[in-house]
C-alpha cells in the first residue's frame, strides 16, 4: 500500500473492481484493515487493493489520565491488568486504559475519591519490586487517612495481595485489590461493579489486605475474601477469585454490606516491611520429577516452597536430594497440591523422612502464599523462619480445621 | 400500494442447524432451563471513542437482565468464556450462498462486536462478520441487488419482562444466522415477499435450515424520503406487507401532524417541563391513576405547545409517538388532553391542570405517572424525540406487532457500535471457497422447483407450492411409502392444511403413518382422508385405525343403498344423496361400475 495513510483516515479504495468506502485502521502483513461507513471491518489483501484517495482525519482530543490526589477518602491506585486496560484497535492489542476515572462513574457517590497510575503491566510481569511499590504507595495513603483500593490483573492477584498482606505488619486504613475477568471496553465488564464494591467495602474498615470480586456468574453482588486465603481457581467466570474453603469476610448484595467471617480491625498506624527476599523458588512435585531438575532450581536460591502429593510427599530420591539441600542451609517448606487440607508429615515414613530432613510443614497453608511469606520472613526474620513459617502471622494458617 | 418516492430494502436473517457459532453447543434441540443467573449492562464507547446513540439511550433505562441458562447452552453464552473458533461448517453454508447470489467474498473474514444494550446478548454486543459484498437475487420483477451477506450470532431469546427487569434464555443465544441485505431496490410489498421467500429459500435448499417457528426473521428497511426507519424481527412473511403499509400510512400522517405543528409554534422550539400535579387526583376516580398512584409513584403534567388536536385526532397520532417513548421506560400512564376527559378524569381534573399550566388554545398537556428519578430523562427523551420528528427526520428502529402495526423501539444505531472481537484471529476465505464449490451448487426456487416437476410428474403448480412452502422432504418422504405422487402432492398442499384451518394440528409423523397403513392395507384416497381428518380431531392413530367408519362402503352396502335412492339423479346428487346417509368413504370406482 502506497501513501502516508493513518489511523482514522478516510479512504476510498479499488478492491477486485468493487470500490470501497471507509476508514482506514491499520496495514499489517499485507492486509489492510479498513472500516466501513456501516461499522464492519474488512481486511483487504494489499496485492488486490488499490488506493483511490484518502483524507487525513481531524486529530481526536487525545485522553490522558489526571492524577486526584486526597486525603481521609479512598485512593484507587491502578497497576494495570484487565480492569486498567483496553483494546488498542489498531494492533489489535492490549494496552493501558488512560482515563482511570472513567471506569469509575458514579461509584463511590458520597465518598472523597483519588486516583492515581502507579504501574501499567500485566499482571503476569509483576516482579517483587511491584510489590515494594505497591505497598510504599498504599503506605503513603494511609498516612493521608486513605483507604487503598489496587486495581490488579487476575491472574497473579493472590501473590500480590498475599505479599502486601505480609508486608503490612500494621495497617491504619483498609486495602482492598480488585480486579476484572471482562475489560472495561465489554458493556458486560464486571470491572465498574467491582470497583464500586471495593469502594463500599472500605467501610467496615478491615485492617487486613483483602481482595474483593464478584460473589458469583451475577452482577450485584460480591464477595470480599481474606488476601492470605484466597486464589484464582478458573480461567475465565467473573467468581474466580475465592477462599480456598468459601469463607467470605463479607459480602455485598445490592449496595447492603453483611459481614460474615470474623476479621482483624484497622489500628492506630500503618507499619510496613519493604524487604523481601526473592532468592525462593516454587516447585510442583510430580510422578518422574528428576532429582536433577530439583538441584538446578535450588542453584542459588535460599529457600524452595514444594508442592507435594496428598498430605506433602516427594519420591525417595527427590527427599534424597532435599535431605542435600537442607544440609546446605536452604530452608525446605513442604504445602500440598490438594490445597484443601493438612500437611502432615507423621503419617507416612515418606513424610518422616522429610521431617528428618529438615523440612517444614505449614500446616494448611496455600502454596502460592508460602512462597510469598517465605519471601517476607527470609527477608525479614531468618533467624525465626522455621517458627514463624508453621504458626498463622496474617491468618494464612488455619489451626483448627472445621467442617 | 405504490408510492413514488419509497425506497424499500430487506434484511433477511436465517437461523442455521449446524450447531452455535462460537462455542459447541446444538443449535437445533435443547432449551430445557436448569438454572438462571442476572446482569446489568454498561454503556462503553466504540473504537473511534465515541459513544452510539442507541447505545446511550439504552443506558438511560437502566434496566436488570435475567438469563436462564439451559442444556444447549455453556459459558460461551453465559459470557464466562472467550468465544472459540468459528464453526466451519456455518461459515461454509454462507459461502455457497454467496456464490449463488453471485456476491463477491472477501479475501479475509473479520469478526465483529456490535454493541447491543438491551440485554439479548450476554457479552453486550453480538458477534458478526461480513462474508460477501455485493450480488443480486433474480425475481419474476427484475433483479434486486444484494448489498452484504454477513454471518453472525442470533441473540437470546426474550421470556418475559416486568419493568425494569426482563428475562432472556439462552437457548437461541449463539445459532448462527445468515444475514443477507437486499438494496433499497424493491418495488413494493408484494414484491418484498417474494424477495424474502426466495432468499430465505436459497439459504433453506443448502439443507442447513434450523426449522423452526423463528428460523426467519426480517428486517424491513423503508424510507418516504423522511429517513430510514427499520422494522426489526418480522417473523411472518405476511408482516412484512401489514407493517410496511401501516409504516407508510404512519409516516404520511405523522407528516401531516408536524407540518401543522410548525404552523403552530413557527420556530420555537419544543420544551417538555413536567409539574407535579399528584395534589390533583387526591380522590380521583380514574383506575389507572389511582392504582399508579397508590404503587407510589407520582402525577406530572406537562404543556405540549402547538399541539391541540394533534395529538389524537383522526390520523392525526403524535399520542402515540409519545406513548411509545414513555412505555420502553416502564411507565404504563400517559394521559393527554385530546383524549380528556375520558378514562375516568373529569372536568374537576382537567381544569385544575389547566390553571397550574395555562394553556393557549392550540396548546395541548400530557400527565405521565412516574417516579421522580424519571422525570428529569422523560424530559429529555421526549423533547428529543419531538425535535428530531418535528425536522421531519423519521428514522429509527422500530417492531412491528401482530396485528400489523408498528412501534418505537429505539434510536438508529450508527456505525460507532461496531468494533473487533479481539478473541478470534481473521479467518482466511479465499482457500475456503474451492471448498464451498465442492458441495454443490445451491439451487434457486424456480431452478428447484423445476427439478422436483420433472423428477416426480407432478403439476407445475403444485411443484412451485412445495418448494416455496419448504414441504419437500414431507412430499419426499410420503411419496416415498409407496403413495402416488400425485396424491401425495394434493394431500400436503389441500386436504391437510384445510383439516388444520377447521380442525387442529396434524403431526407429520401420523400423516406419515397413516400413509403407511392406507398402503399396506389397500385404503384409497378417501380413506386417507377420513383418516387424516380423525387426527386433526384429536384421536389417535390406534383409536383411528380401529374405527371401521374409516372402510369403504362394500359393493354390497352400497348396492344396497342405490337401490333405495330413486332413479334418474346425476353421479353428484346421488353422492350428495349418499353422504347424507353415512359419514364412511364411497370408493368412486366401485360406484361408477355400479351407476353404469
Amino acid at each position: 500500500m502506497k501513501g502516508n495513510i493513518n489511523f482514522g483516515d478516510k479512504i476510498k479504495l479499488l478492491h477486485k473492481g468493487n470500490e470501497i468506502e471507509g476508514t482506514f485502521i491499520s496495514f499489517e502483513n499485507g492486509i489492510i484493515t479498513v472500516k466501513l461507513n456501516n461499522g464492519y471491518n474488512v481486511a483487504l489483501s494489499d496485492e488486490n487493493t488499490e488506493v483511490i484517495s484518502s483524507q487525513a482525519a481531524k486529530k481526536n482530543k487525545e485522553i490522558r489520565n489526571e492524577e486526584h490526589e486526597v486525603t481521609d477518602g479512598v485512593m484507587i491506585l491502578a497497576t494495570g491488568g484487565t480492569i486498567a486496560s483496553r483494546v488498542d484497535y489498531t494492533t489489535g492489542a492490549v494496552k493501558p486504559h488512560l482515563d482511570i476515572s472513567s471506569l469509575i462513574g458514579d461509584s463511590g457517590t458520597g465518598v472523597n475519591l483519588g486516583t492515581k497510575v502507579i504501574d501499567n503491566i500485566l499482571s503476569e510481569n509483576v516482579t517483587p519490586d511491584k510489590w515494594i511499590s505497591m505497598a510504599t504507595h498504599a503506605k503513603r495513603e494511609m498516612d493521608r487517612g486513605n483507604h487503598v483500593v489496587i486495581l490488579h490483573g487476575t491472574d497473579t492477584m493472590t501473590y500480590s495481595a498475599s505479599a502486601l498482606a505480609f508486608m503490612f505488619e500494621k495497617q491504619s486504613r483498609s486495602l482492598t485489590f480488585t480486579g476484572s475477568q471482562r475489560s472495561p471496553d465489554r458493556p458486560s465488564s464486571d470491572a465498574f461493579e467491582n470497583i464500586a464494591s471495593s469502594i463500599a467495602f472500605s467501610a467496615l474498615n478491615v485492617g487486613e489486605v483483602t481482595i474483593s470480586m464478584h460473589n458469583s456468574t451475577s452482577d450485584f453482588s460480591e464477595r470480599l475474601l481474606r488476601a492470605t486465603r484466597s486464589r484464582k481457581m478458573h480461567t475465565t467466570r467473573r467468581d474466580a477469585i475465592r477462599d480456598i474453603y468459601g469463607k467470605d469476610l463479607a459480602r455485598i448484595k445490592d449496595g447492603k454490606i453483611t459481614a460474615i467471617e470474623e476479621f482483624r480491625n484497622t489500628d492506630e498506624v500503618s507499619i510496613i516491611s519493604t524487604k523481601l527476599d526473592e532468592r525462593v523458588a516454587l516447585v510442583y512435585f510430580y510422578p518422574s520429577f528428576e532429582p536433577s531438575t530439583l538441584s538446578a532450581i535450588a542453584e542459588s536460591k535460599r529457600a524452595l516452597v514444594i508442592m507435594g502429593t496428598g498430605l506433602g510427599h516427594v519420591s525417595e530420591g527427590i527427599t534424597k536430594e532435599i535431605k542435600r539441600l537442607t544440609k546446605d542451609g536452604i530452608k525446605v517448606v513442604m504445602t500440598s497440591q490438594c490445597l484443601a487440607g493438612n500437611v502432615n508429615l507423621n503419617v507416612y515414613s515418606t513424610g518422616r523422612e522429610l521431617k528428618n530432613a529438615g523440612v517444614i510443614s505449614a500446616g494448611d497453608i496455600l502454596p502460592e502464599v508460602a512462597l510469598t511469606k517465605t519471601m517476607y520472613l527470609m527477608g525479614n526474620y531468618e533467624d525465626q523462619f522455621d517458627e514463624l513459617m508453621q504458626i498463622p502471622i496474617r491468618r494464612e494458617i488455619n489451626r483448627r480445621l472445621q467442617n | 400500494m405504490s408510492h413514488a418516492q419509497i425506497k424499500l430494502g430487506l434484511e433477511i436473517h436465517v437461523q442455521l442447524n449446524t450447531g452455535k457459532l462460537f462455542c459447541q453447543c446444538d443449535s437445533v434441540r435443547g432449551g430445557d432451563k436448569s438454572s438462571s443467573f442476572s446482569r446489568r449492562l454498561w454503556a462503553v464507547s466504540g473504537e473511534m471513542g465515541l459513544t452510539d446513540r442507541a447505545v446511550s439511550y439504552e443506558k438511560d433505562r437502566a434496566r436488570v437482565f435475567q438469563y436462564e441458562i439451559t442444556d444447549n447452552s455453556c459459558l460461551v453464552e453465559m459470557d464466562e468464556d472467550p468465544p472459540h473458533p468459528i464453526n466451519k461448517d456455518a461459515l461454509l453454508v454462507a459461502l455457497r450462498v454467496a456464490l449463488a447470489l453471485k456476491s463477491d467474498i472477501l479475501d479475509h473474514l473479520t469478526v465483529m462486536r456490535k454493541i447491543v444494550v438491551d440485554g439479548s446478548n450476554t457479552a453486550g454486543f453480538q458477534r458478526t462478520s461480513l462474508v460477501a459484498l455485493g450480488g443480486h437475487v433474480e425475481t419474476s420483477r427484475g433483479p434486486v441487488k444484494i448489498l452484504t451477506i454477513c454471518i453472525e450470532e442470533d441473540s437470546a431469546r426474550r421470556v418475559s419482562e416486568d419493568g425494569k427487569k426482563v428475562l432472556y434464555s439462552l437457548d437461541r443465544l449463539g445459532i448462527p444466522l445468515l444475514e443477507i441485505a437486499t438494496g433499497p431496490d424493491i418495488k413494493d410489498e408484494a414484491h418484498a415477499v417474494e424477495v424474502a421467500r426466495e432468499i430465505s429459500f436459497l439459504v433453506a435448499s443448502s439443507g442447513h435450515f434450523r426449522s423452526s417457528a423463528e428460523a426467519i426473521r426480517q428486517d424491513v428497511n423503508l424510507s418516504l424520503g423522511y429517513g430510514r426507519v427499520e422494522i426489526k424481527g418480522v417473523s411472518k412473511l405476511s408482516l412484512i406487507s401489514d407493517g410496511a403499509r401501516n409504516e407508510i400510512n404512519r409516516q404520511l400522517s405523522l407528516a401531516k401532524a408536524m407540518e401543522a405543528l410548525k404552523n403552530n409554534i413557527g420556530t420555537e422550539s419544543i420544551e417538555i417541563k413536567f409539574v407535579d400535579c399528584s395534589a390533583t387526583f387526591v380522590g380521583t376516580e380514574s383506575k389507572l391513576v389511582s392504582k399508579e398512584l397508590e404503587n407510589g409513584r407520582k402525577a406530572f403534567c406537562s404543556l405540549l405547545k402547538g399541539m391541540n388536536g394533534l395529538l389524537r385526532k383522526g390520523d392525526l397520532r403524535i399520542g402515540k409517538e409519545i406513548a411509545d417513548l414513555v412505555k420502553l421506560f416502564g411507565i404504563r400512564g400517559l394521559l393527554h388532553s385530546d383524549e380528556l376527559p375520558g378514562y375516568g378524569i373529569g372536568s374537576r381534573e382537567t381544569d385544575s391542570i389547566k390553571k397550574i399550566l395555562a394553556p393557549a388554545a392550540n396548546d395541548a398537556f400530557m400527565i405521565v405517572l412516574c417516579n421522580d428519578a424519571q422525570v428529569k430523562t422523560l424530559e429529555k427523551e421526549i423533547k428529543e424525540r419531538l425535535t428530531k420528528l418535528l425536522s421531519l427526520d423519521f428514522s429509527e428502529t422500530r417492531s412491528v406487532s401482530e396485528d400489523g402495526t408498528t412501534y418505537f423501539l429505539r434510536p438508529l444505531p450508527g456505525g460507532e457500535r461496531m468494533y473487533p472481537e479481539t478473541d478470534i484471529p481473521n479467518v482466511d476465505l479465499v482457500n475456503m471457497i474451492a471448498e464451498a464449490m465442492d458441495l454443490g451448487p445451491i439451487d434457486s426456487l424456480s431452478t428447484a422447483a423445476e427439478k422436483l416437476q420433472k423428477e416426480y410428474d407432478i403439476s407445475a403448480q403444485d411443484s412451485s407450492v412445495l418448494v416455496r412452502e419448504f414441504k419437500v422432504n414431507e412430499f419426499r418422504e410420503l411419496t416415498a411409502i409407496g403413495q402416488d405422487a400425485r396424491l401425495s402432492a394434493r394431500m400436503l398442499l389441500q386436504t391437510i392444511p384445510e383439516l388444520e384451518n377447521h380442525k387442529g394440528k396434524i403431526e407429520f409423523e401420523n400423516i406419515a403413518n397413516i400413509f403407511r397403513y392406507a398402503r399396506e392395507n389397500g385404503l384409497k384416497r378417501e380413506s386417507i382422508e377420513v383418516m387424516l381428518g380423525l387426527i386433526a380431531s384429536g384421536q389417535s392413530i390406534e383409536q383411528v385405525i380401529k374405527d371401521p367408519g374409516i372402510l369403504p362402503l362394500s359393493e354390497a352396502e352400497l348396492k344396497k343403498i342405490l337401490s333405495e335412492i330413486e332413479d334418474g339423479l346425476k353421479p353428484g346428487q346421488i353422492i350428495a344423496k349418499i353422504r347424507k346417509l353415512t359419514k364412511r368413504p364411497i370408493d368412486t370406482e366401485v360406484l361408477q361400475r355400479l351407476l353404469k
